[in-house]
């Protein structure tokens, strides 16, 4: 692929992503009607519910209907309520006013049980709604995920925009920077590159509705039976493990909304062999990129498979962003989160790339649980003191709500951009490279009850005692 | 017959098919494989799940009927080692409740605080009556919350003390509650004298020896006499051994160090706080003694020690083979002492040749270190038959240079093993005759390999019924079988077997079972228990103002154990003589680097040993120094434990949702 071609694709893929993001807006169902709450006592009431009620109006037509990022509309917006405004001889103040009462009624409108806010960096500079959000009550249950404030986290998306978007971001140098990059490493340019580009193309046309393969008319309608079959096929595929949940809209970037229109979500981690992983980080500094390569086909296949079995479903490689995995995979009680915020996932570790499936298919959904990796780690901590950015903290903090060790990912994009990749922090968990039984020996054994959960009687426990009956 | 899962520490977990009738001890011999590591009997057993009752391991014998409600509900049976924290698992026990069975309620809460605070140091003496009464809470209680009552009632029970340890000396000695870790990392928390040893391991790194010695000083003067002698406990509980399986080789870096101090720098440079004009005597030179006047010398107190012996080190000098120490070694490390106001009395027999009383009358305060040297001697009077202490004492004053062809050694500790050793190199056969099997005996195992490949023959579970004289010489040995050494409530209990026998000839008969202290110097004022034991607080203080004792006197113990007891010694005497505190040393900046991602991958460096043949010729010392080169390489496989973070795991509350199920 020359540089020009390379630059050309990209242009064109995202001319064609936008097209057909224009073409796929959601609309939004009618809201439920509900109570209006009372405005605060303004300055002149008159002005602004007057003002207010031609706000809304300029706002349904530009921004809710559409609720989504588009060029130039934020511009539009503000100049036709600015001329709304200055008709009525509205101060700033009323202004804003009128404003604020708009977005707030249209988002108390909009909520329900499974809804989330989401900051609109780009349109109207205030909450916006998401889709519904069938994972939601998932997350916020989960004793795993250390959500302190659910109504703050609910106001964050998890995914968040960069400041300062890496140079090797830039749609310009993307093609270069890695071609250059695989190349020194591996004598071949197009070792990875081409492949990877090749399943996400594929993973994006399926997703915004061209060329998916058919699916077949003869239905597997037993679920459970259905998962199994699917895990069994994933294994040979090289997916050791697989957890179903929902998807939680808080985990996702806001840009794929329209990629993702299925709720449940299959994980599928794709493992990098353990021999080849080992070479990391000097005999084979680009591991990360064979796995991606392999599991963007692998994933592909698995999809493909449960179209043979009667069901829509959309593949989600990993060298994609969109759905944040760890969460999900934690939601699915497949690992518990690590030091550096990653999902170690006791059959391979950190040792894997996670893909994903989304699925039209009520399948049994997977419990979170205790996989005793917290308690491990906490005694570890090798990634936090390997890491050569200094981007993995040594304490938890709050961060949007929860309480979690956030990775800086400035710190960490500059050094793997600089640094043939990096991955040290996964090279060197223990779990990745001795595995989770040794690890688990060195924790004290009655840590074992939580792999043996499922032997106890819970439903018992909870029962009531008697008061007298002393056991 | 029934079916329940083992789990533990043992060597075959999983799920049997068993009959009501077996006991515990039958369940995990026959089909759970024995208990893992040298530790024959669990220290507790706990049957039905996290929330069963808790049963001492001295009741193995019960039978598993007797437990049978329990199992019904929850078929596990559990037996737990040596690493079984009774505050750790309740802290596991609480989080599992409130996540894994859904039981969030404020009692569960309140017993997690309570342990979360012992755990995490916060707590104080209240918090075990705290504790006591949510044992007895009543009231609308769920089974789950009974069955916690019951369980902590039990662990309470059984791990009064250990608890109490938590709370007040905030310690763990389990090496299992981190945030209470000395230096963060659990072996210097193992260590009994709590060196930093993650600390001088990043040193090395850093080509930083000097500093590396100050900060090995700082809690252990005797750093390069323990890096040849230490049995190194701290290696026990490494976390990258507890991982991988291989510890870091603690000890070797730690003489790496201490080798390049002593025999590079001939000024090496002690700082002292101002000096002081209260007088501490010291009565006994050995580690003990040597520690604790290091350390108030550093504080500067004016010091005296007053050594019986010609030279200072105490056993180290005098019964520790030339062949793992030479007295060059002691006499290269203690040369600091001179330099920092010490004044030293050799040859200084208190009690004979200075009473003690007048000491008492001359200073402010008097340490007693004068450890153990009198040797347990087994059967009739005989000059064939020795004890270790004057063995050992003998060949290493250049007095015995020759041994007759047959000896045989009693004993299964490290002192018999160096008797033993030291005979092929005098020239004679050594036999060891112990009760202990050789997985049960108090040594490395790599030490009872190098005795074999020595030439040591080891008759292990054997105890001796007769010696067999003709004439006034002693001919024979009779040996009767040993069948085991502990009862089930570990008590020492050997338990013999009459119709085993055997017979070994012997000329020379070595008697390494145990050495006692002489305290026949003592004052009669200073009182003693009805063992005729020392008694001793748990600052060290006897029962008379002003005198302290440290290291073996009050009870048998590593190097590095009385060069601990040394250095608390010494704060307690600061703390009397109303002194602000003991000073260490300046104090080290340790760097932070990178741990090297490979670290799992690298083995265990092994530092150059004799062989065997090289080793029975004389007494040159067995092993040699990690280079350059080897004490990087292992340095990097230290995984820096002192670097994790202090604080508790979080617990996540369900706002709105408290009670049963909130989640479930």
């Amino acid at each position: 692929m020359s540089e020009a071609g390379d630059r050309e694709l990209l242009e064109k893929q995202f001319q064609e992503l936008l097209a057909a993001e224009k073409a796929h807006l959601p609309a939004l169902s009618a809201p439920p009607k509900r109570r209006r709450p009372e405005p605060p006592k303004l300055v002149r009431e008159a002005v602004v519910r007057d003002l207010e009620g031609r706000v809304r109006r300029l706002a349904e037509e530009h921004v809710f209907r559409h609720g989504r990022r588009l060029a130039g509309m934020r511009e539009t917006l503000q100049a036709r309520i600015a001329e709304v405004a200055k008709e009525l001889e509205a101060t700033p103040y009323e202004t804003e006013q009128a404003k604020w009462l708009v977005y707030k009624q249209h988002m108390l409108e909009q909520a329900d049980e499974t809804s989330i806010h989401r900051w609109d960096n780009d349109v109207s500079k205030i909450y916006k709604l998401s889709p519904p959000n069938a994972g939601k009550s998932i997350t916020d249950n989960n004793p795993y995920v250390n959500l302190l404030d659910i109504e703050e986290f609910d106001v964050a998306s998890e995914v968040y925009p960069y400041f300062d978007v890496p140079a090797t971001w830039d749609p310009e140098l993307y093609g270069k920077f890695f071609t250059t990059m695989h190349g020194e490493v591996t004598g071949d340019p197009q070792a990875f590159l081409p492949q990877i580009m090749r399943d996400r193309q594929r993973m994006k046309e399926e997703a915004l509705g061209g060329r998916i393969p058919p699916v077949s008319e003869q239905k597997e309608t037993d679920l459970a039976k259905l998962k199994q079959e699917i895990r069994e096929y994933a294994r040979s595929l090289g997916f050791p493990t697989l957890g179903v949940t929902k998807l939680d809209r808080r985990y996702t970037a806001e840009s794929a909304d329209a990629e993702l229109p299925y709720d449940t979500l299959i994980l599928l981690p794709h493992e990098m062999p353990l021999d080849e992983f080992k070479k990391i980080p000097t005999d084979n500094p680009l591991m990360a990129f064979t796995s991606y390569r392999d599991g963007g086909q692998a994933v592909h296949k698995v999809a493909d498979f449960i179209r043979s079995k009667g069901y829509r479903c959309l593949a989600r490689v990993s060298s994609d962003g969109a759905i944040k995995y760890a969460p999900h995979a934690v939601n699915a009680g497949m690992g518990n989160y690590s030091t550096f915020g990653i999902c170690i996932f006791p059959e391979v570790g950190t040792r894997t790339k996670v893909t994903g499936i989304l699925i039209d298919a009520e399948l049994p959904l997977d419990r979170p649980r205790d996989w005793n990796i917290e308690e491990f780690c906490s005694r570890c901590r090798s990634c936090q003191k390997t890491c050569p950015a200094g981007a993995i903290p040594r304490d938890e903090r709050r961060f949007r709500g929860t309480l979690k060790r956030q990775t800086y990912h400035q710190r960490c994009f500059e050094y793997m951009a600089t640094s043939y990749e990096c991955n040290l922090c996964t090279r060197i968990c223990p779990f990745s490279v001795l595995g989770y039984e040794q690890c688990m020996r060195a924790l004290p054994q009655y840590y074992r009850y939580n792999i043996h959960r499922d032997e106890v009687d819970f439903a018992r426990l909870r029962e009531p005692a008697q008061p007298e009956v002393a056991e | 017959m029934i079916e329940v899962r083992l789990l533990g520490a043992i060597n075959r977990p999983g799920i049997v098919q068993v009959d009501e009738s077996l006991t515990f001890k039958q369940l995990l011999e026959e089909h759970g494989g024995g208990m893992q590591r040298k530790y024959p009997r669990p220290v507790v057993m706990q049957v039905g799940g996290p929330l069963g009752p808790i049963v001492r391991g001295s009741r193995i014998n019960d039978r598993l009927r007797d437990h049978a409600p329990q199992i019904r509900t929850a078929r596990m049976v559990a037996f737990f080692g040596e690493r079984f924290c009774p505050v750790d698992f309740l802290v596991f026990l609480t989080r599992f409740l409130v996540r894994e069975a859904g039981i969030d309620t404020p009692h569960v809460r309140a017993v997690h605080r309570t342990v979360g605070d012992i755990a995490g140091g916060r707590s104080d003496r209240t918090a075990l009556e705290r504790l006591r009464d949510l044992a007895a809470a009543g009231g609308a209680l769920s089974h789950g919350e009974r069955r916690m009552n019951a369980t902590l009632d039990d662990l309470m029970d059984i791990f009064g003390d250990d608890f109490a340890e938590h709370v007040e000396a905030r310690y763990c000695h389990f090496g299992v509650c981190r945030i209470l870790f000395h230096h963060n990392a659990p072996c210097s928390n193992t260590c009994p004298s709590n060196m930093n040893v993650p600390g001088y391991i990043e040193l090395i790194k850093h080509d930083r020896l000097e500093d590396a010695y100050t900060l090995m000083k700082q809690d252990n003067p005797l750093s390069f006499v323990c890096g040849k002698v230490c049995p190194a406990p701290c290696e026990t509980r490494c976390r990258q051994g507890d991982i991988s399986g291989v510890s870091v080789a603690i000890r070797q870096l730690k003489r790496y160090i201490a080798d390049d101090r002593v025999a590079s720098s001939t000024e090496y440079y002690e700082d002292r706080l101002p000096a002081r004009d209260q007088r501490v005597a010291v009565v006994g030179g050995g580690p003990a003694g040597v520690s604790a006047a290091f350390y108030l010398a550093k504080t500067g107190y004016p010091v005296h020690i007053y050594e019986a012996q010609d030279r200072l080190g105490g056993m180290l000098a005098y019964g520790i083979p030339a062949y793992r120490l030479g007295n060059h070694d002691i006499e290269a490390e203690l040369a600091f002492l001179g330099k920092m106001g010490v004044t030293v009395h050799l040859g200084t027999r208190v009690g004979e040749d200075i009473p003690l009383s007048r000491l008492r009358a001359e200073n402010d305060a008097v340490l007693l270190a004068t450890g153990r040297w009198v040797g347990r001697k087994m059967g009739p009077v005989s000059l064939q038959i020795e004890s270790a202490a004057e063995f050992l004492w003998a060949v290493k004053q250049g007095e015995r240079a020759s041994v007759p062809e047959k000896v045989v050694v009693i004993g299964g500790g490290a002192v018999a093993m160096d008797c033993a050793m030291t005979v092929p190199r005098l020239g004679g056969h050594a036999t060891l005759v112990s009760l202990e099997q050789r997985a049960e005996m108090l040594v490395p195992e790599y030490e009872v390999e190098e005795a074999v490949e020595d030439g040591v023959e080891l008759l292990n579970g054997w105890s001796v019924k007769e010696f067999v004289s003709e004439g006034d010489r002693l001919r024979k040995l009779v040996l009767e079988r040993c069948v085991r050494v502990f009862d089930d409530e570990f008590r020492f209990a050997p338990e013999f077997d009459p119709d085993e026998r055997m017979e070994i000839e012997a000329d020379l008969v070595i008697s390494a079972v145990g050495q006692d202290a002489d305290l026949g110097y003592l004052d009669d004022d200073i009182a003693l228990d009805e063992r005729r034991r020392l008694v001793l607080d748990s600052a060290f203080r006897t029962s008379v103002d002003g005198v302290f004792a440290a290291g073996d006197i009050k009870a048998p113990g590593l190097v590095i154990s009385a060069v601990g007891e040394g250095k608390r010694a010494a704060m307690s005497i600061d703390l009397y003589l109303g002194g602000s505190g003991v000073h260490f040393g300046r104090s080290i900046e340790v760097p932070e680097s990178r741990l090297d991602p490979r670290i799992w991958d690298f083995p265990r460096e092994q530092a150059a040993k004799l062989s065997a043949e090289e080793r029975v010729r004389g007494f040159a010392e067995v092993e040699s120094t990690f280079s350059y080169d080897q004490a990087h390489a292992e340095a990097k496989r230290c995984m820096r434990c002192d670097r994790n973070s202090v604080q508790e795991l979080h617990l996540r509350t369900f706002p709105g949702k408290e009670g049963m199920g909130a989640w479930t």
